[in-house]
């Protein structure tokens, strides 16, 4: 399988574990699990990256295809425990200044408590 | 001296791993960082993608095929089909901060092709059509 998603409740926020590849291939199956969540009304997302091997602009944009209307409903995207080359994909684009990234799970969590938009 | 290395599949997404993991084990070879070698495949996914999503519309039954030439001063990475040509005054690369402001979806690859890559070009010879990727081999990309 190259890829699979789990997902966590923990404390109000929906974990999204991602293990494998996200690329135009196996793109669908990464944005469906956004668009339920928001379906659900699930606004706290975090993207921890712990089990993502790597990431194509296609990843980049089903999380910007939902990222809108998290926002406007006073959510917002967390991502965490990105490997060196997917933070760099990020990087590349500039995405770094729209999404919050932290080392850790736990602070991406927590976060939300005080939360501050970028 | 130069050397080449083909790759030829067909135009499917199931194929993008297949291109990736082949493009990091050349640039490897050509003595790119694994880091560089990284962007490289990353750049290349984004080729193929745009090959099949565009020039192709998903049509499995057609081919891409990737050239390697790696010479003494840079590598090219030739992404080569014969569907629907692209041309270098149809790429428009989006302006980022307005991209960002309004949460805009789609036209990324472009950005990470031209970012990652020493040169990015369009061309055609005959009824092959190809994405011409370009890195320069130097001490700021060696492993």
């Amino acid at each position: 399988m190259e890829l699979t998603i789990k997902i966590e409740n923990k404390e109000g926020a929906a974990v999204i574990c991602p293990d494998g590849f996200i690329n135009a291939h196996t793109v669908n199956r990464f944005e469906e699990t956004l668009q339920n969540l928001v379906k659900e009304k699930q606004y706290r997302l975090v993207l921890n990256g712990q089990g993502l091997e790597y990431i194509s602009s296609a990843g980049l944009g089903a999380l910007m295809g939902v990222i809108e209307e998290i926002r406007d409903n006073d959510g917002d995207i967390h991502l965490c425990n990105l490997s060196e080359s997917v933070f760099n994909v990020f990087d590349i684009l500039g995405f770094t200044e729209l999404y919050e990234i932290f080392e850790e799970e736990a602070p991406a969590i927590s976060a939300f408590g005080g939360h501050n938009r970028k | 001296m130069k050397q080449f290395f083909n790759v030829e599949f067909a135009a499917d997404t199931i194929f993008l791993k297949l291109a990736t993991d082949v493009t990091v084990s050349i640039c490897q070879l050509a003595g790119f960082s694994n880091s560089t070698a990284k962007d490289i495949s990353l750049a290349v996914d984004e080729a193929v993608t745009n090959t099949i999503k565009h020039a192709y519309h998903f049509d499995r039954r057609r081919r891409v095929t990737l050239q390697f030439t790696i010479t003494d001063t840079e590598l090219t990475i030739d992404v080569r089909h014969n569907g629907i040509p692209i041309s270098d005054t149809e790429i428009h690369l989006p302006d980022m901060e307005e991209y960002m402001k309004r949460y805009r979806k789609g036209g990324l690859g472009i950005v990470l092709m031209t970012r990652i890559m020493d040169s990015v070009a369009y061309g055609s010879v005959a009824d092959i059509h190809y994405c011409r990727l370009v890195m320069k081999r130097g001490q700021s990309h060696a492993g």
